[in-house]
């Protein structure tokens, strides 16, 4: 969002947000399944300056009490995206939101905003930043419009403009007709929704929110994942860290995913879903009755297994896209001359990877 | 009924040993009785009667101690559970008010009384070393358990009207000054009278009568009177036998005579007190922590009714250039409207001390007094206001920001720390102005209703060029830092550990005697002069050290919300 003026508000259309370029994710692919020395051969080929990246911390490491938070962890998020940051509890997320946000200074490593890094230029990075932690951070004695008020003034809006922003900011969060209610009278959703506002008063390019929907309703959330995709319309960039993988598979356009202090993760959500050896899988529905299929699917050129699914005459048959196009292999099925009901991609979901690329137990 | 309370007092009482302050606090009381053993030792060689020497340092520590805990301790009883929100479950477990005061109050109670019960033995060693009486020592710890229970209730009243646990303990400060100041005022009362003639008239008599009744509410008076050699003498008072020798000193009609001795005013009127604290709690309970909401505790207690269950209130208007100055001359302060009210309320308050202490000198020596002395009341008054407003504000100044978890939000602003910290400390001071318009007016009805306004003017300034006065200035200055410090290291308690600290730490801090030297070796303008310039640059390079460590605590602070 840009609220400078109406006609400066350029809404970028989705398909021109900047999606991470293949050599990230192939460097972060390698990285996160090579020992240290080749993730930084990785490293090597990525413009860590480079202002188009949102975010990008380069080799950070931060310890608490001795205990390592985060260890050599290297990660960009281009602008424009909404970009989803993913862990077990205590794997770091939260401390590399810090870092990114200048509450927190890097033990080691190099941490930048658009290009900027969070220690040199801790001012110029504050005015490009909202962060939104997951607790209420809120005066519950103010009103919501005295509260936006005061963030608006600390970023040093004159008087006037601080009006019209607070206005098209609660706009956007659908809290105009609260404006004037204490925000201890104020149900979690719509505190929720004040502090997104209150992140957005000072139009930052970059948003980082920390657990935005967390004891948020059903609806209430629904809400929110729409504004974020508002302002991700805007062309704000937007770095949020979620353990609702649902919502943020349906949302982002690419995840990091950190786990133990370590990045397992980082590129496009569509390259994270794809089979990790680089394999599609297709699942098909015979008519009832049908033959056991799983030999026939087999001798197809091209397919590397075909098991059965469910109870009923489905299967699922995983495939080399190299070497047999999706569609071909469609063609092939349906020319075995056994009544074909209906076929649809078989894709991970979130949680799947999630649960491959994460170890398990409570730390 | 009784499952929950002793269900609630056993879970406090597990909680309260499990917990590492509580030893420490346990670990620092038995370390202090050592060391007056230790001084009562060295000091035998020296002085007469070690042990009284040894039973008045015990005595007095344990009252310090009991002060202390009053104020931090006691005053948590019932708004920790409020800050938790936990009120709810104990009431849906079944617990009634009653059970839930008893609970939580009788634990901490429970814990303060053992820690005086195992002091008795060391005690004893008083007898030991001379100079004490066993009468003595059982007189102080009724008197000091007295006192436990009426600092304990009146805490639990704090604790059940305020919401948060430093409201409370201020609350808690409140009733600890008018039980101290009540029976000074008395004594001033009564020996206005009795210097003007005796009581005459019958309100002059009742009040006389009560003067002198309130004066023997004070556990430090009695204390004092009780370390007192040859206190508790019974040897004149024992009865005797049949063959004329006194009756052994363990029978059951000397006793008598020590309880009769040990019920003194103060006790009876401690624990009246404290009862009555308690039942107001009780009766109040239920109101006041009926609509038990997080979010809304805040907001909920007996001084803002009207607050409870309001969405919105007038809006101030915009925010200040400086937002940071805006926020906490109304967030902090109170704001225009609450400061103007708040001073009008005092200069009432003065007034009508001004008319009662005037009626009292017209019934004692038929003179009402003079119109300057309105003024004096006032001065002397809003000074002490001044430095009250001040400690409160600076352990406000980052709570709040602590409370509300607003640091990190506040942390991230384009600004540096030091910006943040002086912009809430100039919101502050602003709501300090207020207070100094009213001492500077009643400094010039002084000088307005003087005679002699020359002399009035010199005497003025005379005061402000005393080291000695720079000196306390410092303290003060001192005070402030230290109180805004612990407050972002302690959750509550800032004001009164603060104040222990200083009042303590400064007796035995080598640059006090030095600054205190300085002041006092001033005798000509010259060393006056050098006497308030060290005190100021003292002051100064005290407040810098402070003020990083504040800085660097707040920086930590924030990257841990």
């Amino acid at each position: 969002m840009n609220h400078m003026s109406d006609d400066e508000t350029q809404a970028v259309p989705p398909d021109q947000v900047q999606e991470p370029t293949p050599l990230d994710n192939e460097a972060f692919e390698k990285a996160a399944s090579s020992p240290a020395g080749a993730a930084d051969d990785a490293s090597d080929q990525i413009a860590w300056a480079d202002p188009n990246h949102a975010i990008s911390l380069h080799n950070v490491t931060h310890r608490y009490q001795g205990k390592k938070a985060l260890d050599r962890v290297s990660f960009v998020v281009e602008k424009g995206a909404l970009h989803g940051f993913v862990g077990p509890n205590g794997a770091g997320k939260t401390t590399s939101l810090k870092l990114v946000c200048t509450l927190l200074q890097p033990q080691a490593g190099r941490v930048r905003v658009f290009g900027e890094d969070v220690v040199d230029n801790i001012r110029k990075v504050r005015t490009m930043i909202g962060f939104m932690p997951d607790h209420f951070s809120t005066y519950r004695q103010m009103t919501v419009n005295e509260y936006l008020d005061f963030f608006a003034a600390a970023y040093g809006l004159p008087p006037v403009r601080r009006t019209e922003v607070i206005e098209q900011v609660l706009s956007l969060v659908d809290m105009n007709h609260r404006q004037n209610d204490l925000i201890s009278g104020l149900s979690r959703g719509m505190q929720q929704r004040v502090g997104l506002a209150r992140v957005l008063v000072n139009d930052p390019e970059l948003l980082l929110l920390d657990e935005p929907a967390s004891g948020l309703d059903p609806r209430a959330r629904i809400e929110l994942m729409d504004i974020l995709r508002a302002l991700r319309s805007m062309g704000k960039t937007i770095f949020i860290s979620s353990h609702i993988l649902s919502e943020l598979a349906e949302l982002c356009d690419a995840v990091t995913i950190i786990d133990r202090g370590e990045i397992r993760f980082s590129g496009r959500i569509g390259d994270l879903l794809t089979n990790p050896q680089n394999r599609h899988t297709l699942r098909f529905e015979f008519a009832p009755g049908s033959a056991d299929m799983r030999e026939s699917l087999a001798q197809i050129e091209g397919v590397v297994s075909a098991d059965k699914s469910g109870e009923g005459a489905g299967y699922r048959v995983e495939f080399d896209p190299a070497r047999l196009d999706a569609n071909q292999l469609v063609v092939r099925v349906a020319s075995l001359g056994v009544p074909l009901v209906s076929f649809s991609e078989d894709r991970r979901q979130l949680n799947e990877a999630f649960m491959d690329l994460t170890t398990a137990g409570v730390r | 009924m009784y499952h929950g309370i002793a269900a609630l007092l056993g879970r406090s009482m597990k909680l309260d040993a499990r917990q590492l302050p509580p030893n420490l606090f346990r670990l620092g009381f038995v370390l202090a009785l050592y060391g007056a053993l230790l001084i009562a030792q060295l000091e035998a060689g020296s002085f007469g009667a070690p042990g009284l020497r040894f039973f008045q340092n015990i005595a007095w520590l344990n009252f310090l101690v009991i002060l202390f805990s009053g104020v931090t301790y006691f005053s948590t009883a019932i708004t920790e559970e409020k800050e938790e929100a936990t009120l709810g479950l104990l009431r849906m477990a079944g617990i009634s008010p009653i059970g839930i005061l008893l609970g939580k109050s009788t634990s901490r109670l429970i814990s303060a009384l053992i820690l005086l019960t195992i002091q008795v033995p060391f005690t004893l060693l008083a007898i030991t070393l001379g100079g004490a009486t066993l009468d003595q020592i059982l007189a102080a710890y009724v008197a000091l358990g007295a006192f436990i229970i009426f600092l304990a209730n009146a805490g639990l009243f704090s604790s059940v009207i305020c919401a948060r646990g430093g409201t409370a303990a201020a609350l808690t400060c409140f009733w600890v000054a008018l039980y101290f100041i009540m029976p000074w005022f008395a004594y001033y009362i009564s020996s206005e009278i009795r210097t003007a003639g005796g009581p005459t008239t019958t309100i002059s008599k009742w009040v006389v009568a009560t003067s002198d009744l309130l004066q023997q509410t004070s556990v430090a008076s009695e204390l004092s009177q009780i370390v007192s050699s040859g206190y508790g003498d019974l040897s004149d008072v024992l009865p005797v036998n049949e063959d004329g020798q006194p009756i052994s000193s363990w029978s059951w009609a000397v006793w008598q005579i020590r309880f009769k001795m040990l019920a003194t005013t103060q006790v009876i009127s401690n624990i009246i007190g404290g009862l009555l604290f308690f039942a107001i709690s009780w009766i109040l309970f239920d109101r006041l922590t009926r609509y038990e909401r997080p979010g809304f505790v805040a907001e909920r207690n007996l001084f803002m009714p009207l607050k409870i269950g309001r969405a919105q209130r007038s809006p101030l208007g915009q925010a200040w250039q400086n937002p940071l100055i805006w926020k906490d001359f109304y967030f902090v302060a109170g704001g225009p409207r609450w400061l103007f009210f708040r001073q009008l309320l005092i200069w009432i308050v003065v007034i009508i001390l001004y008319a009662w202490m005037s009626f009292a000198n017209a019934v004692g020596n038929g003179s009402f007094f003079q119109f300057d002395q309105l003024f004096a009341i006032a001065l002397t008054i809003f000074i002490l206001v001044l430095i009250i407003e001040a400690s409160i504000y600076s352990s406000r100044i980052f709570q709040t920001e602590l409370q509300n978890q607003t640091l990190s939000a506040l942390l991230m602003l384009p600004c540096s720390v030091a910006y943040l910290g002086y912009s809430k400390a100039v919101g502050c001071l602003l709501g300090l102005v207020p207070t100094c318009i009213s001492i500077f007016f009643a400094w010039v009805g002084i000088l307005a209703s003087s005679v002699y306004v020359d002399r009035t003017l010199e005497s003025t300034f005379e005061v402000l060029g005393q080291p000695i006065v720079w000196c306390g200035v410092t303290l003060v200055v001192v005070f402030l830092n230290l109180v805004t410090t612990i407050s972002l290291f302690l959750k509550w308690g800032a004001l009164p550990l603060s104040f222990v600290i200083v009042f303590f730490g400064s007796s035995c801090c080598p640059l006090t005697y030095i600054l205190m030297a300085f002041a006092g070796a001033a005798s000509d303008p010259l060393g006056a002069a050098a006497g308030i310039l060290i005190n100021i640059m003292a002051m100064a390079l005290i407040s810098l050290v402070f003020h990083a460590v504040i800085a660097s605590r707040l920086q930590a602070l924030g990257s841990k919300l």
